[in-house]
């Protein structure tokens, strides 16, 4: 293994684990509650941007002129700042759109949440003055980069600094799921109309799990934009969205870990495809055509989503039962 | 005695079709309170249209002369007004107990500020739990405890939705044919309990087309026919009753 | 200011020709599945490609279109089979995100074999009409009357064809239709049939009306035919039609007059309207 896999890797396993936050976020939405969200992609997007503009030296700073910034919006803010308003950025568009289509059934719901991330996707296209358009920001600050973080160790640094945000909101999603509001949720997604007559508001359950789970993706939005400095409205489509759901599912919807796992074993396979290209006979196919290789990529995706929803619905890590004894103070 | 319940001239059409239709009637308080009829005389809908599941097109629902009419299911719920299902609605995956904990009512656990901070409300949660266990014997579920809902037979899961339902210190429950499917051993049970229950100061409104079984265990029967009321009364007067007779076709069940 | 509001429902009228015959399709296999099927759109490009195809190889145009779009719908039944008949009794989650797999594996094989990049599309060059100061490109009437004589045959399949009857039975009623005899397994391999070369003929005319083809442009439009087919009510053919007309035409006065980048999304606008209204959309849908 020569050198320069180390920081390969370093990478690969951030992206992983920002794969595995917007993973976790998603699980919140269909693990937990049976919310077919097709529009994942939308409260990332929200989320990149609002933690670039919010880092983002103000236009006419000495900083900006330093950068060659182009940018008509940025306000300074430091990086945990960014990223709080990632979160509400998340939160809030997630609150906005689950308004209206939350009371939606399945087919529904989710083809709302994808036509409104479309519309959002398109908001964010064509409004420029906001987000640079076609050309996109590659200035994003990146924290501590240069200055207290030597660039040679950045990816490390990067690495450390991603997994341990996501230890913390996994915690925090596991608290959340384990609760009595976690079974609330559970129980929508099982029956909602027994769960309604049974006592518990469940459109404002469901709202609830929307909006936290819009801010994990905008948390990861955060995440991801600042490990690559750069933040650009073609980033955010719908195969992201998907890709999402993949890692969810092959991890196993329903188990927090699960899903992270998941978001890992999706990588792998990225990468793998990295290799086809290698393969003879192949290789003059991939020479000759730039997009053969992504293509491939993405063709294996549609394969595996078909793949595990129809041969392996419930993923790496089933949801494990809940038993009595453990509310009792006995063990599991 | 009072009317716990007052049915007032509710009526609620599908597509041209009355499936209530100026439906009137009364639930005393502490009766068991049968509600029979041919198939499609609007009984299952009339326990909707009570319950919020369904809004009424026309007419209004008083519980404890209060009215209920467009309040959210489970506003209704809430506030002491229960039901089961015809078929069973529990929730498949989670465990036997689960399902129970489900309704425990006013569990700050459920509150999603407060939901990550176990010390807030653990202390709810084991009571809630030993309720559910107490339940589970009383109704003889105890040994399914940690077993998924989705495992049990159909008279397995009118005993847990009846379970579930008990958890929320009903005043009314309203039983949509409890004893449909379910086999002699589990009826006996049900019935058992039902009476149990009811002397406990829980107030019944069955469902129910196993005729025998209603007309025993009922203090007071109503009778619908073609979405509205045919007649009311003690079990021995309605089963003179000539209209309602005539409904059954020559009422050999009764 | 009359003129340019003339031209504009003109290239209303088209662009509605498009989403009608499109939204036509789409209906009509949810009737039979009833699940909203995200992998129609590539359907579409499919049957652009294919025709792109054929017309290099030296066929003519129309022949070449005819011939894609029952190539499409021999391949919709065949993607049907094998991968949305075995989950018929699973439930919505597993349709729908099964055919979001099933878009990506057939939109990006197009792009392994032809590239990103768009291509021309082998129209033979017209000249426009011209109506004082209106201009109607030829292109755009081809269209028209193209969408209109598919909306007239599809009409006369469904209201005087035996087969035609038992697909509007099956598609209302499933359960009455197989007690009254009709195999549910024949008419659902028809109606995939029907839809899907339907689909491959709407395909074409897209390419016609964007001049080029890209491996993105059935999947692109995926939504524009969602906002038809909900708005005109799902499952119902003719309300489709109609969702067509308003959607094609709040497309480009919308470009026109509002905002010009927007294009598309004016779609996805009245697909969220209608969703959070009007669920059932002008016709009433479908269980």
């Amino acid at each position: 293994m020569s050198i320069e896999w180390l920081p390969f890797l370093a990478s690969l396993s951030t992206l992983a684990l920002i794969y595995g936050l917007l993973a976790l976020g998603l699980n919140l939405h269909y693990g937990y509650t049976g919310l077919l969200n097709f529009g994942h992609v939308a409260f990332f997007a929200a989320g990149a941007f609002a933690s670039a503009l919010a880092t983002l030296p103000p236009p006419g700073s000495p900083e900006y002129i330093a950068i060659g910034g182009k940018y008509t919006i940025g306000l300074g803010l430091p990086f945990l700042v960014g990223m709080g308003m990632a979160a509400l950025a998340g939160g809030l568009l997630a609150f906005l759109i689950g308004l209206t289509s939350i009371r939606l059934t399945s087919h529904y719901l989710a083809i709302a949440t994808f036509a409104m991330a479309e519309i959002f996707q398109a908001f964010l296209s064509n409004e420029e003055w906001l987000t640079r358009g076609v050309y996109g920001i590659n200035v994003v600050p990146q924290p501590l980069k240069g200055t207290l973080v030597p660039v040679e160790q950045y990816t490390y640094f990067y690495l450390i600094l991603t997994a341990a945000v996501v230890a913390v909101l996994l915690i925090f999603a596991q608290l959340l799921t384990e609760s009595p509001f976690g079974r609330v949720l559970r129980g929508i997604r099982e029956d909602e109309l027994a769960a309604r007559t049974l006592g518990k508001d469940t459109p404002r359950a469901k709202l609830i799990a929307f909006v936290l789970g819009g801010a994990l993706a905008g948390i990861a939005g955060s995440l991801w934009t600042h490990s690559i400095g750069a933040v650009h409205v073609g980033q955010f489509v719908p195969i992201v969205t998907f890709q999402v759901w993949l890692a969810m599912l092959i991890g196993g919807a329903g188990n927090n870990v699960g899903v992270i796992l998941g978001a890992f074993v999706l990588m792998l396979i990225r990468e793998g495809t990295r290799f086809v290209s290698n393969i003879p006979g192949l290789d003059r196919f991939a020479a000759s055509n730039p997009t053969f290789v992504p293509s491939l990529r993405f063709v294996l995706i549609g394969l595996l989503i078909v793949i595990v929803v129809r041969f392996f619905p419930n993923g790496l890590l089933p949801e494990r039962r809940r038993r009595a004894s453990r509310s009792r103070g006995g063990r599991p | 005695m009072s009317a716990i319940l007052h049915v007032h001239h509710l009526s609620k059409h599908f597509g041209g079709v009355a499936a209530v239709d100026d439906c009137t009637f009364d639930v005393q308080e502490g009766t068991i309170t049968g509600l029979i009829g041919p198939n499609g005389a609007g009984k299952t809908t009339t326990f909707n249209l009570i319950t919020g599941v369904l809004k009424p097109d026309q007419g209004e629902i008083y519980f404890r002369d209060r009215l209920i009419t467009g309040l959210s299911p489970d506003r209704i719920a809430r506030l002491g007004l229960v039901r089961t299902f015809q078929i069973p609605r529990v929730f498949a995956r989670m465990t036997v107990w689960e399902n129970l904990m489900y309704a425990a009512p006013h569990h700050p656990g459920e509150r999603v500020w407060k939901a990550p901070f176990k010390p807030l409300w653990i202390a709810h949660e084991k009571g809630y739990a030993e309720k559910a266990h107490a339940i589970l014997e009383f109704l003889g579920l105890a040994h399914l405890t940690d077993e998924y809902a989705g495992t049990l037979s159909g008279g397995q899961r009118k005993l847990l939705e009846l379970g579930r339902v008990l958890m929320m210190d009903p005043q009314v429950i309203l039983l949509d044919e409890p004893m449909a499917g379910v086999n002699p051993t589990l009826r006996r049970t049900i019935i058992e309990r039902i009476h149990e229950l009811n002397e406990q100061g829980i107030t019944f409104l069955i469902v129910e087309h196993d005729m025998e079984m209603i007309m025993s265990v009922s203090d007071e029967i109503v009778v619908m026919h073609y979405g509205h009321v045919l007649a009311a009364g003690k079990p021995e007067e309605v089963r003179r009753n000539p209209l309602v007779l005539e409904a059954y076709l020559g009422g050999a069940v009764i | 200011m009359l003129t340019e509001l003339l031209q504009t429902l003109i290239f209303g009228l088209a662009t509605a020709g498009v989403i009608a015959v499109g939204a036509v399709g789409l209906t009509l296999s949810y009737g039979v599945t009833r699940f909203v099927n995200f992998s129609y759109g590539e359907l579409l490009t499919v049957g652009a490609y294919a025709t792109f195809v054929l017309v290099h190889s030296g066929l003519p145009l129309a022949p070449a279109a005819a011939l894609s779009a029952v190539l499409v719908g021999l391949l919709g039944v065949l993607v049907a089979r094998v991968f949305y008949d075995p989950l018929r009794e699973w439930g919505a989650f597993p349709l729908l995100i099964t055919s979001i797999g099933v878009a990506f594996i057939i939109q990006n094989l197009l792009r392994m074999g032809f590239g990103s990049d768009p291509k021309r599309f082998p129209l033979p060059p017209m000249r426009p009409w011209h109506f004082g100061p209106l201009y109607i490109p030829k292109a755009q009437a081809i269209i028209l009357v193209v969408a209109l004589g598919t909306m007239l045959l599809i009409h006369l399949l469904l209201t005087y064809t035996l087969l035609g009857k038992m697909m509007r039975a099956a598609s209302d009623n499933p359960v009455l239709a197989r007690v009254s005899g009709i195999n549910p397994q024949n008419i659902s391999r028809v109606t995939w049939f029907v839809s899907s070369t339907i689909a491959g003929l709407a395909g074409v005319l897209l390419a016609i009306t964007q001049v080029a083809i890209q491996p993105a442009m059935g999947w692109s439009f995926l939504l524009v035919i969602f906002a038809a087919t909900l708005l005109g009510g799902i499952g119902r053919p003719y309300g489709a039609m109609l969702g067509a007309l308003f959607v094609g035409l709040g497309i480009e006065l919308g470009t026109a007059y509002i905002a010009a980048n927007y294009t598309y999304a004016f779609a996805f606008i009245i697909l969220v309207a209608v969703l959070v209204f009007r669920p059932q959309g002008i016709m009433g849908g479908i269980e």
